[in-house]
């Protein structure tokens, strides 16, 4: 075995450098993707556990409510809870400096005059950090910062600190600096400490806190501790071990997280195909070869054998490539994923990724079992070869070939028709095995289209470019196998970026189509970002008052946005004045879409009892509907409210509910605002009093921001976008394909065609007609692909938004046709293919003439 | 003379591995007739169609092909006497599959930018001539060998070519295709037309009125003789 290896394997990879180059590429971009996806995965799930656990550090249990907190009174009715040995309240604030570009950090309120067990800092002895903690209490601008944080800052003890707050930017003084670890390295380690009463002065959130942190008495069963505080509570908020915070936490990033895995995915299959390929033209071409080895002896196996220890050898190499590109890829995707996930899930600093022994581990077992797979499946062809014929036959072809097409072609509307009989669960899994259906349907079709794309453009090639153009595409049709395969890898590619192209536009429409019917107000009013999302700083209800006295302001809403735990999700809950709201939505013309309930809103349907509009995805976790009651957990304890109408609403992924500022106010007692809606008088300057509100609530700093409705309408058109960011990777994939595959398949059909070439030539064909054809048969093989891509991603994105994004998210999108992304997709692979048929095209141009003729 | 070849060596390869496949070939071929180049496997035979076609250079002397230098001719000036001066006839036909008779006799005519009903009707009166009239429309896996080295002949023929160089023509072909085959290309010498044929068969030579007899790379005969009909010499043959 060893010997077929060193005296034909390796000399055949040596002197087909491109096709080993191509193969081991096809391995290298697998296993870069898979450990480069896998390592950002784990470095986000890392973040979110790290800032858990750094922070709820020692604690057994902990107990949190909403993001409007729990009051802190609860602190001391906990700690005298039998079985408790150590409780202490934490406010938990993520702020920003003022200064452009600032950067975030968190900010925790601690209890120095409580229980000091849980401080993030000595107390005593040579590390002790505040010296006198009396007169740290006593001083509400007194700081204390994070090592890292003080580098990242430049800060040093006794340095001035701003910070935007509740009431506009505050200026702190550094009193301390914290060691990184604990509490003080989560975030990044972009940590500050404050007094817990300053702190909740500052960010104007009364007597709340966050969390309490609970240490259980030695001997103390953590379960009865955790049933004894749940019934203290009495559902005014939730008890948790850290460990179950932390699966939550990360739980909210699986869409994403799922996002990265399939695009690791589909590299490692992307890079299967190519080797597949590959090895496909060489057992094809070494038909004559393997006939001589099995008349001097060889077995079949042997034959089998030494074709995938060959793609053993690339596989050993591509690994070796891919395994460090993936830790700069690494990198790089991480921080573009980060951004999205800090503003609009969980603020995090995640640390540097690192592709990690088991990452490597398996990502290289990933990429040499896909190897092994892909080499073994044409090394079996060589068990049908037969000596005799082998050695009489000299013509090489690479050309596989297929099934009748009545038996394709039925087969492939069989797997279409029945795609949405698999879907009927509108489960994830049903929703991807219809998906699968379909693909595999839309692949049986593809010789089809080959052949009726060649039949329909053939005349307008041969018009066009003359005899080359005729030629180029009489040969796509002529190598349909080889043809089919290429159109069909880069057709999946193709279909997968019309479905995320299609989710991602479809989004966005329906996004701007909901800012228009349920934002009615001239301007929108909030600090820290334009948007309330993870970046956006709280403010004080003062800044409301402030904005009414602005001239032109006819009236100010205020809204408070925070999370809730409903049917296991982590929904947001909006508390607004609805009676205004509504009576301005109806003078403006405007109106939420509804999909149950009444289709016009009382004007105090709201306020008149407790109840709530919630959004559709809301409706479809719960299955409640218009007229059901739902049982919130309130910090008053659990509060029922009667579903009022279900409207369309893309606030969250996790559903959402409105009520009145009435109720929020009775149930919550929660002070900070998230936003001010500001309706300007009738024929008041609109940019005139946006510049006056700008001024006017700008004067204590806090980084205002006044967005007109245009421009918070291109704000969420900004986040909207953002979030499938990530979805540009499967173009980038396609055009690997697009390159890879083709200049493979293209040098296949150069060498099954040299003695052809050879003649045109010697009846007069010049190198660039030969050159033309080539390119314009390597095109056409990218243009089929994107028409094949564009039509199955259609039925793939109405899959992927009705069923697999329904069953995840709950919202009912519209399909939007993605233009842009047919055009663009379409016109990357036909220029991709194209420029790849360059370089075998050149090859077939520069043969030498007569031995093209005399080729065997 | 519509050829001559004067001192033509041509060698492959450098120091130890050099092959001397041509040494010092001097002849002429006059238009008009069939010459026919014969000589065991390996003497030469094939690299001097090729140097005669145009489809290679030589390493030393001359080839002169309807007044035209080959060393003085670039890639693309060698490609239009090819087009325009000179028609191939291959051993194994060398259609392309894809198109059909007609197609295929047009090919050379659309390579050089040349189309229309009038030499699509050229093609057709070259088919029916060898032939074929009832197989225009038919691909070449509807055809037999001897109907498609027919194409090929017409094929060679479609440009009007003054000189039509046939490699083995008759190499894939039965004894008696063979022999129709070789009436047609005997048949194409005219006034204006000159054809020369590689063939290791002796029984070609005898349709030839010159035959250039190569021995390892040298010229070892360079013969006129009275060419016989190709019907007689297989007739002969079939007897004999």
């Amino acid at each position: 075995m060893w010997t077929l290896l060193k005296e034909i394997s390796l000399r055949h990879l040596r002197h087909s450098p491109l096709r080993t180059a191509l193969v081991v590429f096809g391995i290298a971009l697998g296993v870069c993707m898979l450990s480069a996806m896998l390592a950002t995965n784990e470095t986000l799930g890392s973040a979110f556990a790290d800032m858990v656990e750094r922070v709820a550090g020692k604690a057994d249990l902990t107990v949190a409510g909403t993001e409007a907190g729990i009051s802190s009174t609860l602190t001391g009715e906990i700690a005298d809870l039998e079985g408790v040995e150590h409780a202490a309240a934490m406010l938990e604030v993520v702020t920003r400096s003022p200064k452009p570009g600032g950067t975030t950090m968190l900010v925790l309120g601690v209890d120095l005059l409580g229980d000091t067990f849980f401080l993030p800092f000595a107390q005593e002895g040579e590390h002790q950090v505040v010296k006198d903690p009396l007169a740290f209490v006593n001083d509400p601008t007194a700081i204390l910062v994070s090592t890292k944080l003080a580098e990242t800052q430049g800060l040093k003890q006794g340095d001035e600190l701003p910070l935007i707050t509740a009431e506009g930017t505050k200026v702190f003084k550094v009193r301390g600096l914290l060691e990184a670890e604990g509490p003080a390295a989560s975030y990044g380690g972009q940590v500050a400490v404050m007094f817990l009463d300053a702190a909740q002065v500052s960010f104007a959130r009364g007597y709340a806190v966050d969390r309490i942190d609970v240490v259980a008495k030695e001997g103390q069963d953590v379960g009865a501790l955790k049933q004894r505080i749940e019934t203290l509570l009495d559902g005014r908020a939730k008890v948790e071990e850290p460990k179950g915070r932390t699966r939550r936490l990360v739980a909210s990033l699986d869409a994403f997280r799922n996002g990265l895995n399939l695009m690791g995915l589909i590299a490692l299959g992307v890079g299967t195909f190519l080797i597949y390929n590959a090895v496909s033209v060489s057992v094809a071409q070494r038909r004559r070869e393997v006939g001589v080895l099995r008349a001097l002896g060889a077995t079949r196996g042997a034959a089998v054998r030494m074709f995938c220890l060959e793609g053993l050898v690339m596989a050993v190499l591509g690994v070796a490539l891919g395994l460090p590109l993936a830790q700069y890829l690494a990198q790089v995707a991480l921080t573009s994923v980060t951004q999205t996930v800090a503003r609009l899930i969980v603020p995090i600093q995640p640390a540097p990724p690192h592709v990690t022994l088991p990452i490597a581990l398996a990502g290289a077992t990933a990429g040499i079992v896909a190897t092994l797979f892909a080499s073994y499946l044409p090394a079996r062809a060589t068990n049908k070869i037969d000596p005799a014929e082998a050695l009489r036959s000299s013509r090489a072809s690479s050309n596989a070939s297929f099934g009748r097409p009545w038996i394709m072609t039925s087969a492939a509307v069989f797997f279409i028709v029945a795609s949405p009989l698999l879907a009927g669960p509108g489960t994830e899994e049903s929703g991807y095995l219809s998906s699968l259906s379909i693909m595999v349907g839309f692949a049986l079709l593809a010789p089809l289209g080959v052949r009726g794309l060649r039949r329909l453009f053939v005349g307008v090639a041969e018009a066009g470019l003359g005899i080359p153009g005729r030629l180029a595409l009489d040969n796509v049709e002529r190598s349909l196998g080889r043809s089919s395969s290429i159109v069909i890898a880069l057709m999946l590619a193709i279909a997968m970026s019309m479905t995320v192209g299609a989710y991602a536009v479809s989004f966005e429409a329906s996004i701007m189509q909901w800012v228009d019917d349920a934002f009615s107000a001239d301007a929108a009013v909030t600090a820290g970002s334009p948007t309330v999302d993870r970046n956006h700083v709280a403010f004080a209800p003062s800044l409301a008052d402030k904005a009414r006295a602005v001239p032109g302001v006819k009236a100010v809403n205020t809204l408070r946005n925070v999370s809730i735990v409903v049917a296991g999700k982590n929904a947001q809950i909006s508390a607004i004045d609805t009676k205004l709201q509504f009576a301005e939505a109806e003078q403006r013309g405007r109106k939420r879409k509804v999909l149950d309930g009444p289709q016009t809103f009382a004007v105090d349907a709201l306020v008149a009892k407790p109840r709530l509009l919630i959004s559709g995805n809301l409706a479809h976790f719960t299955k409640l509907g218009a007229g059901d009651t739902l049982q919130l957990d309130t910090p008053s304890g659990p509060k029922p409210f009667e579903i009022y109408a279900v409207v369309v609403d893309y606030s969250s992924d996790q559903g959402w509910l409105m009520l009145d500022r009435k109720w929020y106010d009775e149930y919550w007692d929660d002070e900070p605002l998230d936003l001010l809606e500001v309706y300007f008088q009738a024929g008041a300057d609109p940019e005139k009093t946006a510049d006056a509100l700008r001024a006017k609530l700008g004067e204590s700093g806090g980084m205002i921001f006044v967005s007109s409705h245009d421009a918070l309408r291109e704000e969420l058109r900004g986040v909207a976008r953002a979030l499938f960011a990530y979805a540009q990777a499967p173009e980038l994939i396609t055009l690997i394909v697009a390159i890879m595959g083709v200049i493979g398949t293209m040098l296949a059909a150069v060498i099954d065609r040299i003695r052809e070439i050879g003649m045109l030539r010697a009846i007069g064909a010049t190198q660039k007609q030969v050159v033309t054809s080539l390119v314009v048969e390597s095109a056409f093989l990218g243009f089929t692909a994107a028409v094949c891509g564009i039509v199955a991603g259609v039925p793939q994105g109405f899959v992927f938004m009705r069923v697999i994004g329904m069953s995840s998210n709950g919202w009912h999108l519209p399909y939007t046709f993605p233009l842009e992304t047919a055009l663009r997709v379409s016109s990357i692979v036909i220029v991709a293919a194209a420029v790849s048929g360059l370089l075998p095209g050149r090859r077939a141009a520069g043969m030498d003439v007569k031995e093209a003729l005399a080729y065997e | 003379m519509i050829i001559e070849l004067k001192d033509v060596h041509r060698t492959y390869g450098q120091g130890a591995s050099r092959v001397l496949a041509l040494r010092g070939i001097s002849a002429g071929i006059e238009a008009g007739s069939m010459t026919a180049i014969v000589g065991p496997s390996g003497s030469g035979k094939s690299t001097l169609l090729n140097l005669l076609g145009a489809l290679d250079q030589p390493s030393q002397g001359q080839v002169i092909v309807a007044g035209q230098n080959l060393s003085d001719l670039d890639d693309n000036a060698r490609t239009r006497l090819r087009r325009e001066k000179i028609g191939f006839v291959f051993q194994f036909f060398n259609l392309l599959p894809t198109l059909n008779a007609t197609e295929n006799v047009l090919l050379p005519a659309k390579l050089a930018g040349r189309g229309g009903k009038e030499l699509e009707k050229r093609a057709e009166e070259l088919l029916t001539r060898v032939g074929l009239g009832h197989r225009l429309r038919h691909r070449p896996d509807q055809l037999s060998g001897g109907e498609m080295q027919r194409v090929a002949i017409s094929r060679a023929l479609i440009m009007d070519p003054p000189v039509l160089l046939a490699d083995e023509p008759t190499g894939n072909l039965d004894s008696n295709t063979g022999r129709e085959v070789m009436s047609l290309l005997r048949g194409a010498v005219d006034s204006k037309r000159t054809v020369i044929l590689v063939t290791h068969d002796p029984r070609m030579a005898q349709i030839a009125d010159q035959v250039l007899t190569i021995r390892d790379g040298a010229l070892a005969g360079n013969e006129r003789v009275q060419p016989r009909s190709a019907d007689e010499v297989f007739a002969q043959s079939s007897h004999g």
